[in-house]
């Protein structure tokens, strides 16, 4: 027991350099925007339909659920004002860290993993290239770029999901329902939480990205990078969410 | 030979191509390479034989900087690895190309994107004449029909070929093969090492490491053989083929099975 816990302080502290370094990286010359382009449209663009999908299904289970149970008290006038502060506040951020953890995090660890045991990393240092900038450190930007965005996807097709559902169960104008749902969303309601979620790109990309770029063992390490990639990926952002939403009520009014 | 000197001597002679000296270097309490020392001057081919897990590849990931060591001194033209930073790093590694067992292709690029890459990382030439470069140094080692496919639709020969396009398109002055001709077929391995024997028209400096020493034997100028990460012997082809060590002369005279 007392190895496995040094084992993972040790494991916490190569991660912890890997992100500084990562970070520093960031703001280090060449920077390699070609490749950053491709792994933003990889990360971003090629996410969109299943995050506008899981949003528009989320809102409508959001107001379904919102429907029923205010129904009980009367309240189901306050159905758009539910599905725009749940969303908006609460699961939208949440819920795109977490599907991104799931498609691009596996994705990452699984493509580093394997550069890496076919040894296309090494080549990369072979042929004069800096393997870290190249391959890290684009991923590490771009997952911060993709990620605000994808939640505002989230965001927006989640409330459309929700109006869809309350026009067809309670007849809702489409109008009503909006100006319901951003009657009660001030600036300070999104702004942080798109924001924090930059904070989930950084994890997911320095996460992902320093269990493939480390891989060892052949395939079988590169499975474990990519199911690993997921599994720390969403639980560091669910603890990690506690911390900012506890922050974020610093900038708005819980 | 070049003395033991990687920047050079008073006497006014360039520095090797390739220095090592006093290598050591182990993985997690295993000692792969003890006292391992290679000069390889400017222009010769050199082949570094051994049996399987005698360090071969540690040497050369070592010698191109791929590893680090733990002792000892490695140069490239007389630049010492151990004191560059690693951007200074790149820049001597620009001088090499390097050969790996398998290719090494990047999975993403097709075949003339792979020989591509190097051209649009290290120059400014326009797209037509990396096009054009690309083309002549796939027609070198006959490949160039094949400029569109993925490197999964290779075979390992015409994957070491490409690699090896990939590894002299920059035109290095220093050539690095990790077991060229391992899992080829006779007549597949010896197109490589006729490709790798033309290098020498072009004045390269070759280090080939192989456990094939009946094909490396026709290439080089001189060769080592490593035994239990120690340089056992070292000398000419012939040389080492009238060995009195008799697991030198086997090695020497072994053909790839």
């Amino acid at each position: 027991m007392f190895t496995g816990l040094l084992k993972f302080i040790g494991a916490a502290g190569e991660l912890g350099i890997f992100s500084a370094r990562a970070t520093r990286d960031l703001f280090r010359p060449p920077f390699e925007i070609a490749e950053l382009t491709r792994q933003v449209y990889e990360c971003g663009m090629k996410s969109t339909p299943l995050i506008a999908c899981s949003g528009l299904a989320l809102g409508a289970v959001m107001a379904m659920q919102s429907e029923a149970s205010m129904s009980r008290f009367g309240g189901q006038a306050l159905v758009p004002e539910a599905v725009g502060i749940g969303i908006f506040r609460v699961l939208g951020p949440l819920v795109t860290g977490l599907l991104i953890s799931g498609r691009v995090g596996a994705g990452i660890g699984a493509e580093l993993g394997g550069m890496r045991v076919t040894q296309q990393i090494d080549a990369l240092e072979a042929l004069a290239v800096d393997s870290f900038k190249y391959l890290v450190v684009t991923r590490v930007l771009a997952c911060i770029i993709a990620l605000p965005i994808l939640t505002l996807v989230m965001d927006f097709s989640g409330l459309i999901g929700g109006m869809v559902l309350d026009m067809a169960v309670a007849h809702v104008s489409p109008m009503l329902f909006l100006k319901d749902a951003f009657q009660v969303l001030a600036l300070g309601d999104y702004l942080p939480t798109v924001l924090k979620t930059t904070v989930f790109g950084l994890i997911i990309g320095t996460v992902a990205c320093y269990l493939g770029y480390n891989t060892s063992g052949g395939a079988t390490g590169v499975g474990r990078a990519s199911t690993r990639s997921v599994v720390f990926c969403s639980l560091l952002l669910i603890l990690i969410d506690i911390i900012l939403v506890k922050l974020s009520f610093f900038w708005s009014s819980p | 030979m070049s003395g033991d000197r990687h920047d050079g001597d008073r006497n006014g002679n360039a520095a090797p191509a390739l220095f090592c000296q006093h290598v050591f270097k182990s993985f997690g309490g295993n000692e792969v390479l003890k006292d391992v020392s290679i000069t390889i001057p400017t222009g010769q081919f050199f082949g570094l034989l051994g049996r399987s897990g005698t360090g071969k590849s540690v040497t050369l990931g070592l010698m191109i900087g791929l590893i680090p060591l733990d002792s000892g001194i490695i140069a490239i033209e007389g630049k010492e690895l151990g004191q560059l930073k690693h951007k200074e790093l790149l820049e001597v590694r620009k001088r090499v190309g390097f050969l790996f067992q398998q290719g090494a292709l990047f999975d993403s690029l097709s075949v003339r994107g792979n020989v591509a890459f190097p051209l649009r990382r290290h120059t400014d030439k326009r797209e037509k004449e990396i096009r054009d470069i690309v083309h002549q140094t796939l027609e070198s080692v006959g490949l160039e029909k094949d400029e569109d496919k993925m490197p999964a639709a290779l075979s390992g020969g015409m994957r070491k070929r490409v690699g090896l396009a990939r590894a002299l398109v920059l035109d290095p002055s220093i050539v690095m093969a990790d077991e060229p001709s391992s899992g080829l077929d006779a007549i597949t391995a010896s197109e490589i090492y006729d490709l790798l024997g033309k290098l020498k028209e072009r004045g390269k400096t070759l280090l080939v490491v192989s456990h094939d020493g009946a094909g490396v034997r026709q290439l080089v100028d001189r060769m080592a053989v490593l035994e239990r990460g120690s340089i056992a012997a070292t000398g000419t082809p012939d040389e080492l083929a009238k060995s009195e060590n008799q697991e030198v002369r086997a090695l020497v005279t072994a053909r790839e099975r």
